[in-house]
């Protein structure tokens, strides 16, 4: 260090602070486009893995998706993996089958087998639904457990045994002529829950359901499918998978090979995810310029304030002060004010990395400035003057 | 005895257009407790004589020998630390250092104790008449004679045995030149300095004990109107 390195500093503050602001500046900016650019990146991870990707099978033209009246082997192909790709894709599967019964408190009920209360207005707490079972393991159950309206439940007194006459209302009994009780049946229900408000709608467990279709139409149907995408990375595989047993929805209805669509709705997860991978980019560029600017900035005011400083160092070379010492404390004057701006914007945005990288370019800026202005002798300025 | 002599040296260097030969084969010796003035033009090369016997260029041909030992075997920086102070026509002074600070600059890059270094600047600013309430004061709070007054404290102050004056007399009026010379002349006469002055001003040169006349490069001795 020079002598008198700090009375030196003192007396002309106004080009110190004038750095140390500049690097403060640049510091801060720098550690912002950093931080903004890591969490733009953790939302781009969150929502790619986290987002609700709902799958939906609908008819072929694609305006129906309730009452579709599916063979087994829909749910099958979502669910059996020994045989299917689509399985490894699905979470959260959702599968109704539509009912309808006749029981002490109505007639044309409509009841509905269920996997999931997810998207039903009356026991999805997310659309305002609010259920109060006495079955925790209600949608998983094989027994003919009910939920029914607050109201029917109150109407019911205790009572919890209901008996009731059950319809499959999609058998079409035109095939069936010398069955006319094909698609009807008997059935004892448990009240195992209820839901809040009046409504019509009965619901049950979705197996429990199928075991009574099975019994009174001779085979297993659904009304509708729907499930999560399991991984939103593999959305494409997901369609491929899902081409082996549905096709891709076709306005006006008409399929030759397939009866019913799968609809990906990933279109809010692609808006977001361009929405931020395009802020992501424009980071990529602002973050590369910042640097920029901090080299240009530390060669300019390394410049400004080395041009006043030839003399002093010329002079400093001439009283004997060794080329190593006054480079050192040239760079020390030039850049002490400037780290301490460095250090400050990283801890106060808890990012030490960009400050650090700032302060790097800084430095580069003001060696290639201090070394230049060094680079004139004592004697070439006394030359000058001769 | 010479403490320092120039043997054939000389000494080109390229400008922004081309090579110059400042120096053709210089000889001369300095002694202590002498006083000489080197005359000539401007770019004579007389500044530039200077600078090689301040360590601060190599000759190209050539060389500079302290105490008979050539400049280019020694450490430069020790030598004009220890043994030679330059004294410029301006820009002296390290303007953002008080007088007193000035003149400790050298002693601390001797690493001298604060104190000591302390003392010995007070007393060599007051040897060249700089009082004590001008002290603190920074260089541009000094007249032109004071600032190269307080650069010949700095030279004193560090007992150097050479004192190498470029034109320290350019700047000033009669009057503070005539004091700034006549530091100088005590210095080379009665502290047994070896003082060598660059100078326009021939009568400067004739209070010298010896002159030499830079024409071109070349160096001669004596002075020839």
């Amino acid at each position: 260090m020079s002598p008198f390195f700090f009375n030196r500093m003192k007396r002309a503050p106004l080009k110190h602070i004038c750095a140390a602001l500049v690097s403060l500046a640049l510091s801060a900016l720098l550690c912002f486009l950093s931080v903004y650019r890591s969490d733009q990146k953790a939302k781009l991870e969150d929502a790619i893995d986290n987002s609700e990707v709902l799958c939906v099978v609908t008819n072929i033209g694609g305006t129906q998706s309730t009452s579709l009246r599916m063979g087994w082997g829909a749910a099958q192909a979502v669910t059996l993996r020994d045989y299917y790709r689509l399985p490894e894709f699905v979470r959260d599967l959702r599968m109704t089958k539509e009912l309808e019964v006749m029981c002490a408190f109505g007639s044309e009920l409509k009841l509905i087998a269920l996997t999931s209360p997810k998207g039903i207005d009356e026991l999805d707490p997310a659309l305002g639904g609010e259920v109060t079972l006495f079955y925790e393991d209600f949608y998983t159950s094989k027994e003919p457990l009910l939920i029914v309206s607050e109201e029917v439940f109150n109407n019911l007194g205790g009572e919890t045994a209901v008996s009731a006459i059950v319809t499959d209302p999609h058998v079409d009994k035109r095939y069936f002529p010398d069955e006319p009780d094909k698609g009807v049946g008997s059935a004892e229900f448990t009240v195992a829950g209820y839901y809040k408000g009046p409504g019509e709608r009965l619901f049950m467990p979705f197996e429990a359901g199928e075991l009574i279709v099975d019994r009174i139409t001779g085979s297993r149907t659904l009304d509708s499918l729907a499930f999560l995408a399991s991984d939103n990375r593999r959305l494409n595989e997901l369609r491929d998978a899902a081409s082996d047993v549905f096709g891709s929805v076709i306005p006006g209805g008409v399929s030759g090979e397939y009866r019913f669509a799968l609809t990906v709705h990933d279109e809010n997860l692609n808006s977001t995810v361009e929405a931020l991978t395009r802020n992501i980019e424009r980071t990529n560029i602002f973050i590369p310029i910042a640097l920029a600017l901090t080299l240009a900035a530390g060669l300019l005011i390394g410049f400004i304030s080395t041009r006043n400083e030839k003399n002093t160092y010329a002079l400093s070379r001439s009283a004997g002060m060794t080329k190593k010492r006054l480079f050192a404390s040239a760079m020390l004057e030039q850049l002490l004010l400037p780290l301490a701006a460095c250090i400050i914007a990283g801890a106060a945005l808890r990012s030490p990395l960009p400050a650090l990288a700032v302060f790097a370019l800084y430095s580069l800026g003001c060696l290639i400035a201090v070394i230049r202005a060094l680079r004139v002798s004592p004697s070439r300025l006394l030359r000058e003057q001769e | 005895m010479e403490i320092l002599t120039a043997k054939e040296v000389s000494f080109s260097y390229i400008n922004r257009f081309q090579r110059v030969d400042a120096l053709k084969g210089v000889s001369c010796g300095f002694e202590t407790g002498k006083a000489y003035a080197i005359v000539g033009k401007s770019g004579s090369g007389k500044t530039t004589l200077l600078s090689l016997l301040a360590g601060l260029e190599t000759p190209t041909e050539g060389e500079v020998l302290f105490e008979g030992r050539s400049l280019s075997a020694l450490d430069r920086d020790e030598y004009r630390r220890d043994s030679a102070a330059v004294i410029y026509q301006s820009l002296n002074l390290f303007p953002l250092l008080t007088a007193e600070e000035n003149v400790m600059f050298p002693l601390k890059l001797m690493k001298l104790e604060k104190d000591e270094a302390m003392r010995r600047a007070r007393a060599a600013l007051l040897s060249v008449g700089i009082g004590e309430d001008k002290f603190k004061r920074l260089p541009s709070r000094l007249s032109g004679g004071e600032q190269q007054r307080v650069a010949i404290a700095r030279a004193v102050s560090a007992q150097s045995r050479i004192i190498l004056a470029d034109e320290p007399t350019g700047n000033l009026d009669i009057t503070n030149g005539n004091q700034v010379v006549s530091i100088l002349l005590r210095l080379a006469h009665e502290e047994g300095r070896c003082v060598i002055i660059v100078t326009h001003d021939l009568e400067i040169a004739a209070q010298t004990d010896e002159v030499f006349m830079m024409k071109d490069g070349v160096l001669e001795r004596g002075l020839q109107v």
